[in-house]
């Protein structure tokens, strides 16, 4: 652990140092680079516990939290000629074990197939929502986390699999046609009862384009995800009492229609145009579900920073919310639709977002990125919140300072 | 007391003057010439084709479809320049920009040089490079085999 710590606080010094400008070359072929991020979250709220992602465990979590946002990620490139490539991304961060993990983000032989095309074989990025490729390394953010409204869904860090991508460099720009399918290669925690759902061997496939120049960028992807074995939680077994009237027939509606697999589709749309010193940023997605575990919703934010030399305060607005449901009846009793509506209402959210921010360049390689975040949830805030009391009212406040840097 | 005043009043003419050379006197008034092999075929770039090159996002230069864009490592106050007047993006900016492209494999940035010299070599070496030199690292009677394609002038 301490050898760990020493070898983290080397990588800061030398980035703050600014003695590692650029990637360093191994060889004519080999370069390797490396990212990190030193960070503590502070919680105002005793009744709840937050986590980052799913990919991180539920279990109990301290007000003040160094291990959220805290990693260090090492990535290496491999390019003998133009033709052919590899690449591989490593990278330690706190995990579902309660520990910090070493994970294997990347690892991708890449082909080039004349000058517009190119494939992918191994494990690499998903890029379901905009920037999703590169939400591991917070040194390409401008805010100091991913809005939690927008990434909550979005459980997928890296899929195993392959891609095909054409790119079309005009004068205009640069187009950009992806299309990818594979497996997905992560786990997940779903609730504190469980310590990880394997998720890993759903299959998920998508599109995305993009288009980029001069001071605009645009990206608009879509996904789809099929997860066979579902989170306990969701299990209507595991939430309707077995004494309620029509207790099979409600199981088997639930099971045989709705809960028993999950299928989602994912519509995305990005866009970032940065004038002179304004930066701004706005993204929306559509979750399409699949019945009472994933209902259909849309997540969004919006950001707009303004850039005073080293020194870049930003506003970030961003929500979830899902499309309201109707109540349904079985016309077994008033008891079994009471039941089945709790059941199916226990997936829906609504929470909002403001956040108030500030990142200051340090070097050309660090930066110090403070955040405040007033959250309001309304509507089963169980997303990225873990250990709720009953008394908490769905809102908090996260204070956020890191330390962002490369090497 | 008066002599106190009076004392006041010429720091604050001594401030004033200052003040008033500090505005007068350029800072990094050098341009910064957008250099190419003299046997390329295009004559001239607009900005928007230097960002687009220079940001990874055009493989374009004239006839040449492998442009090769060349960063200066050495010199940083040059380099910063140079993307602040281009693109308004300091290079901690620029760097952000890069790491999500290198980290999602995405992209690779432009070739980090040592030295000026260096530079004019690889310019003279392949047809598809680009870079930008100052104008005390460019002078069109030495390197006529270097041809000028876009030049930033400070506002």
């Amino acid at each position: 652990m301490k050898t760990k710590l020493i070898v983290f606080i080397s990588c800061v010094c030398w980035s703050l140092s600014g003695a590692a400008l650029d990637a360093s070359r191994l060889s004519d072929d080999l370069y390797i680079y490396g990212f990190g991020t030193l960070a503590a979250v502070y919680n105002s709220d005793d009744n709840v516990d937050f986590i980052r992602t799913q990919e991180q465990s539920q279990g109990r979590y301290n007000r003040v939290n160094f291990n959220n946002d805290s990693r260090i990620g090492l990535h290496l490139n491999y390019r003998p000629n133009g033709v052919i490539g590899a690449e591989a991304q490593a990278l330690v961060r706190y995990g579902l074990g309660n520990h910090y993990e070493l994970l294997l983000s990347t690892a991708t032989l890449k082909f080039k197939f004349g000058n517009r095309w190119q494939g992918r074989l191994g494990k690499f990025p998903y890029e379901g929502f905009y920037r999703a490729d590169s939400v591991l390394a917070g040194y390409s953010y401008l805010w100091a986390r991913p809005p939690v409204e927008f990434y909550n869904f979005n459980i997928l860090s890296s899929i195993d699999g392959a891609s095909i991508s054409h790119s079309l460099h005009t004068r205009s720009g640069k187009y950009t046609a992806r299309l990818y399918g594979g497996w997905v290669s992560t786990d997940i925690s779903t609730s504190k009862d469980i310590d990880k759902l394997n998720v890993g061997r759903s299959p998920v496939h998508g599109i995305t384009l993009e288009f980029s120049r001069h001071q605009w960028s645009l990206s608009a992807s879509w996904s789809e995800l099929l997860v066979d074995e579902i989170p306990e939680r969701f299990s209507a077994e595991n939430q309707i009492p077995e004494e309620t009237p029509g207790f099979d027939t409600l199981i088997s509606v639930l099971n045989g229609t709705e809960t028993s697999a999950f299928k989602s589709e994912y519509l995305s749309f990005g866009t970032a145009y940065e004038p002179n010193n304004w930066r701004f940023t706005a993204a929306i997605g559509r979750v399409l579900g699949d019945g009472n575990v994933l209902p259909d919703k849309v997540d969004w934010y919006t950001s707009i920073g303004y850039r005073f030399n080293q020194l870049t305060p930003y506003l970030l607005l961003s929500g979830s919310k899902s499309d309201s449901i109707p109540s349904i009846s079985l016309g077994i009793s008033p008891e079994t639709d009471r039941a089945l509506n709790r059941l199916r209402m226990d997936t829906q959210s609504d929470q909002m977002s403001l956040g108030i921010g500030a990142r200051y360049e340090l070097t050309t390689q660090a930066f110090l990125k403070m955040q405040y975040d007033r959250i309001d949830s309304d509507a089963n805030p169980s997303f990225l919140w873990t250990n709720e009391d009953p008394d908490w009212d769905g809102d908090t406040n996260l204070f956020t300072i890191g330390l962002d840097f490369t090497f | 007391m008066h002599a106190m005043i009076r004392k006041m009043r010429q720091w604050n003419r001594s401030l004033w003057l200052g003040f008033a050379l500090v505005l007068c006197v350029p800072v990094n008034a050098e341009e910064i010439f957008v250099v190419v092999n003299a046997n390329t075929s295009v004559d001239k770039l607009n900005r928007s084709q230097v960002i687009n090159i220079f940001m990874g996002r055009s493989h374009f230069l004239g006839e040449e479809s492998n442009v090769i864009p060349l960063d200066i490592r050495s010199d940083k106050q040059t380099k910063a320049l140079f993307y602040e007047q281009l693109i308004k993006r300091s290079l901690s900016e620029v760097q952000s920009y890069w790491a999500r492209l290198m980290f999602s494999g995405d992209a690779t940035p432009p070739k980090q040089i040592t030295s000026y010299t260096e530079i004019r070599k690889m310019l003279r070496d392949y047809k598809g490079a680009i870079a930008y030199l100052p104008a005390s690292e460019f002078q069109p009677d030495l390197h006529d085999d270097l041809k000028v394609v876009y030049v930033l002038k400070e506002p």
